[in-house]
Formats: C-alpha cells, sequence, structure tokens
C-alpha cells in the first residue's frame, strides 16, 4: 500500500491486522458462505478496520469477527435458506482443507470431526469453531456468537458432548427429557422400570 | 501484509480433548489463497483511493468484486465500544428477538401460579397430605418450613435438638419460598406456600433425609438438591474460591402450526449464603426437557459451567458427586465403575475392586442428592469371568422403592433379560462384562423379588445363547 496521507501508523495498524488475522475471518467466513461472498464479506470487513482503526480493540480478532459476522447477515438477509447437511460439511471442508502432507490418520480423524461438526445445530457448530478453531476465550467468542458467556458455555458443553460422540460413534449422550438421544449405555428398549411419578396431585 | 496468508494456530485456550482434536484441523494457511489475494486488492485499492483512516468512507473499488457498503447499514454495525464485546451481543440480542433465542432474565420477581392441592414430598417420593391447611401454621414462612419438616422427617425425640439455617428466603405476592438445612446437613428441606391472587392457597414441603459424605474442592460446586416441577429450586455447596453461580436453562418450542422451531433460555444468578448456593423457580419457568447447567465463577476471575446432567456421563463435571452417592470410598486404588446408567428419573451405578473380586451397585435418585434406593455390595463369583457364550447372575436384593440383580457375562454376550417371576421382562444394562437389571417402583419391597426370576441372554445378532435360573 502507499501512503499518500501520511497515515503511516493506521497503515501498519491495518497491515498488522491482516497479517494477523485475514486468514482467521477468511476461514470464518468460509464456514458461513460461499467463497465469493466470503471473499467480499474479508475485503468490508478490513476496510470497516480500517475506517475505524482507532476502534479496534486488542486482541482485535472478536472484533472483526463480529464485523464480518454483521456482513454475512446482511450478504444471507435476502436469501435465507436452511442448509442441509450436505451443505454444511461441503462449508467445513472448504474452510479447513486437509494439508497436502497430511497423514492418512489425520485425514480420517478429520473426515470423522467433520461430519460430526456438519451435525451439531449452527449455534453449537459456531460455538465450539469459535474456541476450537479461532481460539477465542468463551467471553470472546460470546460476543461473536450474540449471546451471554452462560448461554455460550450451555452451548458449547453441548457441542463438545456431541460432537465427542458422533466423532467416536458413539450415541449421542442422554439429555433430561430425553431429547437429545440415547443413555451413554445401552438402552434397556422395551423392558418395564417404572420410573416413580415425581409429583402427583 | 503477508501475501501466504499464514497464521499460528489460535486454539492455545482450549482444553477439552475434543477441542485438542479440532485444533489440530484449524486452518493455518489460508484455506483459499487466491481469493484472499483479491480481497486484499480490493481492500488496498479502497484504501489507496479512500484517504485516511477513520473516516467513515465506504465502498471498496478494485480487485475482482466491488461492494457498495451502507455507511450505517447493519453490516458496519460494530458493538458499541467493541471492547465490551459481551454486553453489546446481549444488545444485540434483545433487538432482534424474533431470530435469536427468547432470553429472559430472572433476576426480578417470580411469575406464574402455582398448582393446587398440597403435597408433601419425601425424597423423590410424593405424600399428599389430607391434613389440609393446619399445615401451614400463623407463623413466619421461615417457623412453619421448620415445623414441617421436623414433623416429615425428626423423631419427636430429637426434634428440639435440631438446629436450622436458613439458606435461602423468598417472598413474593405469589408465594413464600424457604430452604433449609440443618448445620451438619444431614436433612435439608424446600418449603413453598403459595397464595395466589383469588386461587386456592398450597403448600408444598420437599425434604432430602440423606445428604451425601462430600465436601467440593476449593474451585468446585456440587449440586445437593433438585426439584424442576411446580414451584422448584435447585441449591448446592460452593468450595471457597466459588464468588459467584449462576443457573442457566435451555429447551427447543414446538409451538404453532408448521415445523418451525425455536430455542428459548432463562439464566439467573443464584444466591450464595455462607457456602451455599441456590435458586428458586416458578412452575413452569423450566419446562420439563430443559438442559440446566451450572456456571460458577472464581475468584480468580475463572468460570466454570456444567449441565446437570453431567453427572451420569463418564467424566462429567458432577460424575464424582454421584458416584459419592452410592459409595464415599469410591476413589479407591482399583475401584472402577462399570455400569452407570441413567433412566428418566433414576438410574444405576456399579463399581468393581477386580483384584478383591468386589462389587458395589446402588439404584439412585437421578439428580442430586443421588440418595441410593437400594444399595448391595457383596464378593464377585469365583468364575469371573465367565465362560464365552454364558450369563450369570451374582446378587439381587430390593428395598420398598427399587430392586436389582447384578451379573457377569462372558465374550459374546450382548444382551441379558430378566424375566420375574410375575412376567415382567427387565433388559439389563450391560458394560464390560457386568450387568445389572433394575426396576424403581413402591411394588417390589419383598425378599422374593427375585425368587422364581429366570435369565435369557443374547449375542449381538439378536440370537439367544442360553436360559436358566437367575438366583440358584
Amino acid at each position: 500500500m502507499s501512503d499518500p496521507g501520511g497515515e503511516a501508523d493506521p497503515r501498519r495498524r491495518l497491515a498488522a491486522l491482516w497479517d494477523d488475522h485475514a486468514v482467521r475471518v477468511q476461514a470464518y467466513a468460509l464456514r458461513h458462505t460461499d467463497p465469493d461472498t466470503a471473499q467480499d464479506v474479508v475485503s468490508e470487513t478490513f476496510l470497516v478496520a480500517w475506517r475505524r482503526i482507532e476502534d479496534v480493540p486488542d486482541p482485535a480478532l472478536p472484533w472483526l469477527l463480529v464485523v464480518a459476522r454483521n456482513h454475512l447477515r446482511n450478504a444471507h438477509r435476502s436469501a435465507r435458506r436452511r442448509r442441509s447437511l450436505v451443505d454444511e460439511l461441503t462449508l467445513l471442508e472448504a474452510s479447513a482443507p486437509l494439508p497436502d502432507a497430511a497423514p492418512e490418520s489425520l485425514a480420517a480423524e478429520r473426515d470423522a470431526l467433520l461430519r460430526g461438526l456438519a451435525r451439531l445445530t449452527a449455534r453449537e457448530r459456531e460455538a465450539i469453531l469459535l474456541v476450537a478453531w479461532d481460539g477465542l476465550a468463551p467471553a470472546e467468542a460470546a460476543g461473536v456468537a450474540e449471546c451471554t458467556t452462560a448461554a455460550f458455555h450451555v452451548r458449547l458443553s453441548r457441542a463438545r458432548r456431541r460432537l465427542s460422540a458422533a466423532a467416536d460413534g458413539r450415541p449421542a449422550p442422554v439429555s433430561r427429557g430425553g431429547a437429545d438421544g440415547a443413555p451413554r449405555h445401552r438402552s434397556t428398549g422395551d423392558q418395564s422400570s417404572p420410573a416413580s411419578p415425581r409429583r402427583s396431585a | 501484509m503477508s501475501t501466504d496468508g499464514t497464521i499460528g494456530t489460535g486454539a492455545e485456550r482450549t482444553f477439552d480433548p475434543i477441542d485438542r482434536r479440532l485444533a489440530r484441523l484449524a486452518p493455518t494457511t489460508s484455506p483459499d489463497p487466491d481469493r484472499l489475494a483479491a480481497a486484499r486488492a480490493a481492500l488496498e485499492a479502497s484504501v489507496d483511493d479512500g484517504g485516511a483512516a477513520g473516516t467513515g468512507r465506504s465502498s471498496v473499488r478494485g480487485g475482482a468484486h466491488v461492494i457498495e457498503l451502507t455507511p450505517h447499514g447493519a453490516g458496519d454495525r460494530v458493538p458499541p465500544g467493541a471492547g465490551d464485546i459481551g454486553s453489546a451481543g446481549r444488545d444485540v440480542l434483545r433487538a432482534r428477538p424474533a431470530q435469536r433465542p427468547r432470553l429472559r432474565d430472572r433476576r426480578a420477581a417470580l411469575v406464574a401460579a402455582a398448582a393446587g392441592g398440597i403435597v408433601v414430598v419425601a425424597a423423590a417420593a410424593l405424600l399428599v397430605s389430607p391434613a389440609g391447611l393446619d399445615l401451614v401454621p400463623s407463623s413466619s414462612p421461615v417457623e412453619s418450613c421448620q415445623d414441617r419438616l421436623a414433623a416429615s422427617a425428626v423423631p419427636k425425640e430429637l426434634a428440639d435438638d435440631v438446629t436450622w439455617r436458613t439458606l435461602a428466603r423468598q417472598s413474593s405476592d405469589r408465594a413464600d419460598l424457604t430452604l433449609l438445612t440443618t448445620e451438619q446437613g444431614e436433612l435439608s428441606g424446600f418449603c413453598a406456600d403459595a397464595h395466589p391472587a383469588g386461587g386456592e392457597a398450597t403448600s408444598t414441603t420437599v425434604v432430602w433425609p440423606w445428604g451425601p459424605d462430600d465436601a467440593p474442592a476449593r474451585d468446585e460446586i456440587l449440586p445437593r438438591g433438585t426439584v424442576l416441577d411446580g414451584w422448584s429450586v435447585l441449591w448446592g455447596v460452593a468450595g471457597e474460591d466459588v464468588v459467584r453461580v449462576d443457573v442457566s436453562a435451555w429447551w427447543t418450542d414446538e409451538g404453532g402450526p408448521g415445523p418451525s422451531t425455536s430455542e428459548s433460555g432463562l439464566e439467573g444468578e443464584a444466591r450464595m449464603t455462607d457456602g451455599y448456593w441456590s435458586a428458586f423457580f416458578a412452575p413452569g419457568e423450566i419446562p420439563d426437557g430443559a438442559e440446566v447447567t451450572l456456571t460458577w465463577h472464581l475468584a480468580d476471575g475463572t468460570t466454570r459451567s456444567a449441565p446437570l446432567d453431567s453427572a451420569w456421563e463418564d467424566g462429567g463435571e458432577f460424575a464424582g458427586a454421584r458416584r459419592t452417592g452410592c459409595d464415599p470410598d469410591w476413589r479407591e486404588a482399583g475401584t472402577r465403575p462399570v455400569v452407570e446408567v441413567r433412566r428418566e428419573d433414576h438410574g444405576v451405578t456399579m463399581f468393581v475392586k477386580p483384584s478383591k473380586r468386589w462389587f458395589r451397585i446402588c439404584v439412585q435418585d437421578a439428580e442430586a442428592p443421588y440418595e441410593p434406593l437400594v444399595d448391595m455390595g457383596g464378593d464377585l463369583p469365583t468364575d469371573d469371568p465367565p465362560a464365552d457364550g454364558v450369563a450369570v447372575s451374582s446378587a439381587g436384593g430390593s428395598s420398598d422403592r427399587a430392586g436389582a440383580l447384578v451379573g457377569l457375562s462372558g465374550e459374546d454376550v450382548a444382551r441379558v433379560v430378566v424375566t420375574t417371576a410375575d412376567g415382567t421382562t427387565l433388559d439389563a444394562d450391560l458394560a464390560d462384562g457386568y450387568w445389572v437389571a433394575w426396576a424403581t417402583d413402591s411394588g417390589r419391597g419383598d425378599e422374593g423379588t427375585w425368587t422364581g426370576a429366570t435369565l435369557t441372554w443374547y449375542d449381538a445378532d439378536g440370537t439367544r445363547l442360553g436360559t436358566g435360573p437367575a438366583l440358584t
């Protein structure tokens, strides 16, 4: 970049932001949209950073991801639709390609984890990837995910349990009320083990 | 700006095993270098074209894509202050109720009305009192609660010796709620005296006549009591370093025509009282099926979180509390849990110590304080493990609330079914060569529960491998 206006410091700051975070912002965008839109989102996100260079906090990544999230929302507002499991898997594969020299074991692990990720709810997937891939602390990630820290912990906890179960080929963990699937151990099927009613009038 | 788009992994803060596995896949170089270069070119062209930073100019030019920014549009919206990401997120949440989970901050007053009737719950069992309103004397709610707890759980000759501590109390125009425990924590109780406007006054008493023999570590909390229907309470103990406990619940709403669902949630800060935490909830505030999570904040600024259901997960945060409820010595070297299964309001825990050919098994309340309804211990049979394709029973027992039959199985046995003399079939929970058939109801209090029962066992394909008497 040239420096026509004597803005060396802001430009250095922008350059540093790009160096440090552009890949992460691009990967985040690719998790949520097609490659062309992701490219636009990256440009727009860093343009906002340029225009508000004095406001960009340190660490900057959570702030940048919030800007990217808002751009993604705008881009999708006119074409909102439910993505299929295949769509999600495609996005995940695009955002985390397997390195050329990756060992076979990592390829198998990647396949299992990405398939497990694709089966999570969007909120759960976002929660665990903001932490595991983007390296955000839960409080930072909660801001990107637009929820409170406590709510984020709930989503993260669910995501971890469900992904662990899916990646290892186990049934999903039990949830009170049975909403999340079968118990960790083999279910007892139709045998009779009546539970005492907890309350009646 | 670098041109290769490399970056270090940002996963250093993650600790959960699944996070570490995922972090190995985190992109460390650009997933799409060509488009990243194009994005950079577009940005540089715009910066070069657009002048100084901080001007609020819009419009990216150059590169492969040109997008017109709306200067004050949603795409340009950054949380005010930007450093306070968390609070900004909440603001956005409230501004978009149709798109976000409905989150209720319930640090204000309780809502909703109580159901009718007067009920007394002793442990997890329900007793409906015919005594009517005389259970609610004209004393203070705390005194009334003390009297009721003592009447239901303390022998008369000892009543004067019991000293109660009030852990929490809350009064509203709908109800008076009181949570009490004794000095030693061996007896606790919750009282809800509801007086809805224009409705019938009701009184609910929950008694926990049993307390586990454990204490939290400095940075831990442990649940001690859970009632999640009607007037409800969650409470427990907290270690010295815990400064705050939050309770949150999330559930899925399936209402309305069509396939749409929405996620709803509730959060609240628990009271902290001298090493105890507690939170009250009105009827309906936490619907059945909600996932309840506890988040606790430590003095050093760190936060931990775990769902209540983690008590029944191997390695779950509260699994230790549940195991201690069955056997306070389960952490002894050589002891290991083998069967741990929750089914609705109850669950079963089985430990073995193979070196001493010993086992212990409990059928427990699924929720804190994980009181055992029936527990058994004893020697494992000498033919442990049994021959391949063979299942044998080892011991059976029952109380007035539950019964259990335990045994072992050899290789290839994938399913064990117990059929009692009255024809009831129980599909055993089987793990690692040990199995437990169990049931909870009030009709199994006789010693002969397992007399005449038979075992049938199958392989993974469903082929019957054998059958025989349960206890010989």
